[in-house]
């Protein structure tokens, strides 16, 4: 019945039991009280109620006796009176007595005395009579013996047999409660003992499942407070070592926090200088229009140049051919002029007269052609100077719609630079609130990691008193393991 | 130059001689102005096989075959730039001389080839009848020139000439 269950419920089932045993005890004990006080007072109600009825009857009767003799010595009316009145009130006890018997000889004795009485009563009346109408006392001393005396000898050895009769009665009560005062102690005493084996048993279920159950359970409780214990020195050396991290970190954080606001201002100039940027980016716009009006007049002119050029090329062709025959003709002068020398040189006087001649046309052919070719030069020159004028040129005008393009692609560039300024700018911006958020968030993880740091450094005390605790836990396990008895040392 | 017909220079070997002065090269040359016929543009020129290195080939030369000297070759050994032929008479007819730029007639100072220019052997000694100068340059005066070989005037269609004396 015990089996799986707590040792709450095991205390709660045996208390239950002692007390079950007990109110058991305590309720036969007031029953048996109670049914022992019936018949202890139905003696004492005899012993009182009946044995004094049964005295009253005989004082009452003794009263009326003395009264009806005084009524005959004196005859006042008082005395008729008062027997008369004594007899209603013996009649009375005699009712009385008559309800309260329980006994049937008792009844009929009862019974008996109302007869005796009645014929008592009849001859004190007769005889009181007598008395009332003479004062002739030896009729009334012959009616006294005769009809008084006797009823009145039985009616007073009735009464006196009820009294013996009723203190035989009590005497038979006082034994009946006793037996049953003695049988209720007898009972109780049993139960008494029955409860007390009850709640020694029960005692020494529970101590056994103390010491066996709360034994365990105390030594579980001696064994997890020392795991809490060491837990508890861990967790101190943890606290500790968070508390000292969450220090660098409070620190770190500190220097994060200047960090930010630097940033933040930094981005502030950034801003500032994205603005101005973009604003410089906008002038710059106008002046790549009239920039690119400028290439164009350029690219213009050099076309111009290049026509130029070519004209003059073709000039200088067209000199350079003429230079060529005036060369030409230099040298068929020089060969005509040497051959001419040659065939004057047979000639006598007047051939060297003409050689003269000739020399000096020769030496003019030379100076022709030394000049022609001069010219030729400085024409090749100027060609070669125009050729490469004109690709120069050329070069320049390809290099000038390069430039243009590329100027149409910077110009792009440039704009799309401006846009992407702008954008940049609004990033800025952007980055600008961020960091203050940024830093407004720093700030409010260095309140929550001092926060967290004094946490730390209370959760490191708590482990200490926790560590203590378990310490304290484990010596009173130790002490309670003394106490159920199973103790270990 | 008058009245010097054959190309006889040696009675004015210690005077002035008029001659045709052209380069060969880096030589300065001259020939007797009475051994030249004339001086021309150079003309078209055949090779001829089996000839010397200096013999260019034949031309025609006032429409007859007239074999072409390399007077640079001929003098130098090594190739110059051809700028005139110079016609001058040879025993079996006029031959044309390759030459460089004809600087004109001129009347030079020359010497007999003694004295350094005595070293001249064989086919320059004789080839050069005289040196002279002309600025800081040598001048070489040349022999009638008879260095065309006979196969070259057989080809051309003439007999070899004689031997100079």
């Amino acid at each position: 019945m015990m089996a799986g269950r707590t040792f709450g419920g095991k205390l709660a089932v045996g208390v239950g039991v002692t007390v079950l045993f007990t109110l058991f005890t305590i309720i036969t004990s007031v029953v048996g009280m109670i049914f022992v006080v019936n018949a202890k007072d139905a003696a004492i109600r005899s012993a009182t109620e009946d044995l004094t009825g049964a005295e009253n009857l005989s004082r009452t009767i003794e009263m009326r006796i003395a009264e009806y003799r005084a009524y005959l010595l004196e005859g006042t009316a008082e005395s008729s009176r008062l027997t008369e009145e004594n007899h209603r009130l013996f009649r009375q006890q005699l009712d009385d007595l008559n309800r309260g018997a329980t006994n049937a000889s008792i009844r009929e004795l009862l019974a008996a005395i109302a007869g005796y009485d009645d014929e008592h009563a009849a001859a004190v009346r007769k005889m009181m009579a007598v008395r009332a109408e003479s004062a002739d006392i030896p009729a009334i001393t012959r009616i006294n013996n005769v009809d008084v005396v006797p009823p009145r000898r039985k009616l007073q050895a009735a009464i006196t047999d009820l009294t013996t009769r009723i203190r035989e009665q009590v005497h038979a009560d006082r034994q009946a409660s006793s037996r049953r005062a003695t049988q209720a102690i007898a009972m109780i005493i049993g139960l008494g003992t029955l409860t007390t084996i009850s709640a020694v048993l029960v005692a020494w279920r529970l101590s056994r499942d103390l010491r066996r159950e709360v034994g365990a359970a105390v030594g579980h409780i001696q064994s997890s407070s020392a795991q809490l214990e060491a837990a508890a020195a861990q967790q101190v050396s943890g606290g500790r070592d968070q508390a000292s991290a969450m220090s660098e970190i409070t620190t770190t954080i500190s220097e994060l926090l200047i960090t930010s606001r630097q940033i933040a201002d930094a981005a502030q100039r950034v801003s500032r200088i994205a603005e101005e940027t973009e604003a410089a980016a906008r002038a710059g716009d106008s002046n790549i229009d009239q920039t690119r009006a400028s290439i164009s007049a350029i690219r213009s002119q050099v076309d111009q140049i290049v026509q130029h050029m070519l004209a003059l090329g073709e000039k200088s062709q067209q000199i350079g051919q003429v230079v060529d025959l005036v060369s030409e003709l230099a040298e068929q002068t020089n060969i005509l002029a040497i051959n001419a020398t040659i065939e004057a040189s047979g000639a006598g006087e007047w051939g060297r007269r003409f050689a003269v001649v000739a020399e000096e046309i020769r030496k003019l052919a030379d100076r022709t052609a030394a000049s022609a070719k001069e010219i030729r030069t400085l024409i090749d020159d100027v060609r070669g100077a125009v050729n490469t004028t004109v690709m120069a040129t050329e070069i320049g005008a390809k290099a000038v719609d390069t430039g243009a393009r590329q100027f149409d692609d910077a110009t792009n560039s440039f704009r799309e630079i401006v846009q992407l300024v702008s954008t940049t700018n609004d990033a800025t911006r952007e980055i600008e609130l961020s960091t203050k958020q940024q830093t407004t968030a720093v700030e409010q993880v260095n309140v929550a990691a001092s926060d967290t740091a004094r946490v730390s450094r209370e959760t490191e005390s708590s482990a200490v008193q926790t560590k203590q605790t378990a310490a304290h836990l484990s010596t009173l396990s130790s002490d309670l393991l003394e106490l159920v008895g199973t103790g270990r040392h | 130059m008058g009245g010097q017909q054959g190309g006889v220079l040696a009675p004015a070997l210690d005077a002035g001689v008029t001659a045709l002065v052209f380069r060969a090269g880096p030589l300065y040359c001259a020939l007797a102005l009475g051994e030249v016929v004339e001086i021309m543009r150079p003309l078209a020129t055949r090779p001829l096989a089996g000839t010397p290195l200096y013999v260019r080939g034949l031309a025609i030369l006032r429409g007859a075959p007239a074999p072409v000297i390399d007077m640079t070759r001929l003098l130098t050994g090594i190739d110059g730039e051809i700028d005139r032929y110079v016609a001058v008479r040879a025993g079996r007819g006029p031959i044309a001389c390759a030459t460089g730029p004809v600087l004109g007639v001129r009347e030079i100072d020359v010497e007999p080839p003694e004295g350094p220019a005595a070293l001249f052997t064989g086919v320059s000694k004789a080839l050069i009848a005289a040196v002279g100068t002309v600025g800081t340059e040598p001048l070489l005066l040349l022999h009638s020139l008879t260095a065309v070989p006979d196969e070259v005037w057989e080809a051309a269609g003439g007999a070899p000439p004689e031997a100079p004396s």
